[in-house]
C-alpha cells in the first residue's frame, strides 16, 4: 500500500518534517521507508554484519530526525543520509574488531553456488581493500554515487576519490584476474 | 605482460563510470578500440561492474528497526509501518502508567505486609540474596541468623551475583521477611592478593574479589568463613560493606554493595538500609561494548515510618550480542512517611513516590512511572535521583531515549 505522501519529494518530505506539523512524522515514515533499505545494504556490505548494520541503520534515522531540528536546507536527502550511515559505520568500525556472525558467515555460503561465485569471489576480494578504498568502491559500484557525491560523503577530494576508486577497482581485478581467464576460456568453449 | 600505464587504467575506470565529457569519451573509446589491451582490460572490469550491477542479494532492513527508530524518537509506532505493535502512543502511556503504578501498589503492599509478619514464624533458611537489612530496634523483628552455613551463603552469593533483577525482586518478594546482614556478617576476604585487598582490612567493609579466571561460587566456597552477627544497635555513623565480584563468562560484572546504617532524627531513632548494585559489563570478544546498570534499593526503618525506594538505570551501548539485547530488570518501590515533618526538620530528605517497572525481555521495551527523588544532609551521604514522567524503551535498541528525562547522582563517602 503506497503512502499518501509517496508522490513527495525528498526535500520536500524533509521540509514536511522540519515543520513538525500533522505530516511529519509521516513524512518521516515515507523517508525511512524510501532510503531505509538502501542505507541498510550499504551498512550491511560496509561492515558485513547484520545487527551492526541495523544498529547504524536506526541511528542513522535518529541522527537524520534529529537533524531536521535545524532550519538546514536539503537538497540531496539520499547524501546526506549515506554521510550520516557512512560516518557511522566508520566510527562502528574503529570501534571494533572484525566479527563475522554465524548467520553472516551461513548468509555468504548459502549464497555460494555458481551463479554467484564471481559475486561471492568479488565480495571477498572486496574485504581485502583499504578501508578508504572498500568505502569508494562500495559507494561507486553498489551505490552507484558520482564521483563528485562520494567525494562530499567522504570528505574527500575529487582527486582522491578517482585514485581510489580506480586502485581499488584494479586490485579487485587483478585479484580476480585468473578467475575472470578462466571464466572467458570456460565460456569460449561452450 | 600488461603495457598499460597507471592513465590508460584510469581512463578505462572513468570511461565506465560514466566521469567523462562526451568527448573525453569518444577519444578514449577511440583508443580502446585501437588497443586490444585496453579492449581486455575493460572487459575484465566491466565484468566486475556488471556482476555488482546482476547482484540481486536482498538486505531487507528488519522490521524492528523502524519500530525501534520510532519509539527512540518518540514518534507514535502507527505512523511506522504495521508491525511490532499498533498500540498507539496513549495507550502505551496509559499501560505504562498503569505498570508502574500496580509496580509501587504491589511494593508497597508487600513491604507493608512484611511488617506484620510475626517474626518467630519465619524460617531462618530462606534463600536472601546479599541484601542487608535492619529493622527498628524496639519492635524486636530483627532476624539474626547467628549462625549462617557456608553453603548458605554460597547459595545466597551464587543468587545476587546473577543479576541485580534477582536481588531487587527477590529482596521484595521475601514475605517471611527473613532479615539478613549477610554482607556485614559474613567477613570473607577472597583472594586476599588482589590489588582491592585494602578493603577487606577495614572491619566495615567486606570485599569479596574474584579474578576473571574463578568462578564465584567456588571461591565463596572454598573461603566464607560464617561469623555470629551481632545485633546492630543503632549508632551515629555510616559503615558500609562493599562487595565486588567478577565473573568470567560472556559478562563480565562489577558489583557494589553498599549498606548504610544508623541515624538519629530529634530522638527519633531509625536505621537505614541503602543498597546500590553497580553493574558493569566490560567489553570483551563477545562484546561490542559495555552495559552500565546501576540499581538503588533504599530502606527506611524508624519508629513511625516505614517506607521503601527503588530505583534503577540501565545504559546499553552493547551493538551485536544478541544475548545482551534481552536484558530484564524488574524494579518497583514507593516511600510512605508518616513521620516526614519531623525529617524534613533535620533536612534528612525530601520525599515522593515512586514506582516503576522495567522490563526489557518480551515485550523488551521498559515502562516507568517517574519519581523525584532527594536525599541530603545526611551525614557522608547525599544521594539524589531524580526521575520524569514515563517513557518507553526497547531494550533491543542500544539507545536510550527518555520522554523528559532521568537523573540519578549519589555521592558516596564512607
Amino acid at each position: 500500500m503506497g503512502s499518501k505522501l509517496d508522490k513527495y519529494s525528498d526535500p520536500e518530505l524533509f521540509e514536511l518534517v522540519q515543520s513538525r506539523g500533522k505530516l511529519a512524522d509521516e513524512a518521516f515514515s515515507e523517508l525511512y521507508d524510501r532510503h531505509s533499505p538502501r542505507v541498510f545494504a550499504y551498512c550491511r556490505r560496509f561492515l558485513g554484519n547484520k545487527e551492526e548494520a541495523q544498529d547504524v541503520l536506526q541511528e542513522t534515522f535518529i541522527r537524520l530526525y534529529k537533524s531536521s531540528n535545524s532550519d538546514r536546507e536539503m537538497t540531496n536527502v539520499p547524501a546526506f543520509i549515506l554521510t550520516i550511515a557512512r560516518n557511522l559505520c566508520v566510527n562502528s568500525q574503529k570501534k571494533k574488531k572484525p566479527l563475522v556472525s554465524y548467520e553472516d558467515y551461513m548468509f555468504v555460503r548459502d549464497n555460494n553456488n555458481d551463479d554467484n561465485e564471481l559475486l561471492d569471489l568479488i565480495k571477498m576480494a572486496m574485504e581485502t581493500l583499504p578501508e578508504d578504498y572498500k568505502e569508494v568502491f562500495i559507494l561507486r559500484e553498489y551505490e552507484g554515487l558520482s564521483y563528485q557525491d562520494i567525494a562530499e560523503i567522504t570528505e574527500t577530494s575529487l582527486t582522491n576519490v578517482k585514485v581510489r576508486i580506480y586502485r581499488a577497482k584494479q586490485k579487485i581485478k587483478d585479484i580476480l584476474e585468473p578467475y575472470l581467464v578462466d571464466l572467458n576460456k570456460h565460456e569460449k568453449d561452450e | 605482460m600488461n603495457n598499460l600505464t597507471n592513465n590508460d587504467f584510469e581512463l578505462i575506470t572513468q570511461l565506465l563510470d560514466g566521469e567523462l565529457s562526451s568527448e573525453q569519451a569518444a577519444e578514449v573509446t577511440k583508443m580502446i578500440e585501437s588497443n586490444p589491451e585496453m579492449q581486455a582490460e575493460m572487459d575484465r572490469l566491466s565484468e566486475i561492474s556488471n556482476a555488482i550491477r546482476n547482484d540481486n542479494e536482498q538486505f531487507v532492513p528488519p522490521k524492528k528497526a523502524k519500530d525501534n527508530v520510532f519509539l527512540a524518537l518518540g514518534i507514535p509506532l502507527a505512523v511506522s509501518a504495521p508491525s511490532l505493535t499498533s498500540m498507539s502512543s496513549e495507550i502505551a502511556n496509559l499501560i505504562s502508567i498503569g505498570a508502574a503504578f500496580t509496580a509501587s501498589l504491589l511494593t508497597f503492599t508487600m513491604f507493608y505486609s512484611l511488617n506484620n509478619v510475626d517474626s518467630s514464624s519465619v524460617a531462618t533458611n530462606s534463600n536472601v540474596p546479599i541484601v542487608s537489612s535492619y529493622e527498628k530496634a524496639t519492635n524486636n523483628n530483627i532476624i539474626i541468623e547467628e549462625e549462617q552455613t557456608a553453603l548458605e551463603v554460597e547459595d545466597d552469593l551464587a543468587t545476587s551475583s546473577n543479576t541485580n533483577s534477582n536481588l531487587v525482586t527477590t529482596r521484595n518478594d521475601n514475605s517471611n521477611r527473613t532479615m539478613r546482614s549477610t554482607s556485614s556478617n559474613v567477613n570473607t576476604n577472597l583472594n586476599s592478593s588482589n590489588a582491592n585487598n585494602d578493603l577487606a582490612n577495614d572491619d566495615n567493609i567486606v570485599a569479596l574479589v574474584q579474578t576473571e579466571n574463578e568462578s564465584i561460587n567456588t571461591s565463596v566456597s572454598e573461603n566464607i568463613t560464617p561469623i555470629t552477627t551481632p545485633k546492630r544497635d543503632l549508632i551515629s555513623a555510616w559503615d558500609a560493606n562493599i562487595i565486588t565480584s567478577r565473573k568470567t563468562g560472556l559478562q563480565t560484572n562489577n558489583s557494589i554493595f553498599l549498606e548504610g546504617n544508623a541515624l538519629t532524627s530529634n530522638g527519633i531513632p531509625f536505621t537505614r538500609d541503602y543498597l546500590t548494585i553497580i553493574r558493569t559489563k566490560a567489553t570483551s570478544n563477545n562484546l561490542n561494548s559495555g552495559q552500565f546498570d546501576v540499581s538503588f534499593l533504599t530502606n527506611f526503618f524508624a519508629t513511625d515510618m516505614r517506607g521503601i525506594i527503588s530505583a534503577g538505570l540501565s545504559w546499553y551501548d552493547q551493538n551485536s550480542n544478541p544475548d545482551l539485547r534481552n536484558p530484564v530488570f524488574v524494579g518497583g518501590g514507593i516511600e510512605y512517611t508518616p513521620t516526614f515533618t519531623s525529617l524534613l526538620a533535620n533536612s534528612y530528605f525530601d520525599s515522593f513516590v515512586n514506582g516503576q517497572l522495567f522490563l526489557g525481555s518480551n515485550p523488551s521495551y521498559k515502562m516507568e512511572a517517574g519519581i523525584s527523588t532527594t536525599f541530603g544532609g545526611m551525614t557522608n551521604f547525599p544521594i539524589v535521583i531524580g526521575y520524569t514522567r514515563n517513557y518507553v524503551r526497547d531494550y533491543q535498541f542500544i539507545r536510550q531515549e527518555l520522554n523528559d528525562g532521568l537523573f540519578i547522582g549519589t555521592e558516596i563517602s564512607f
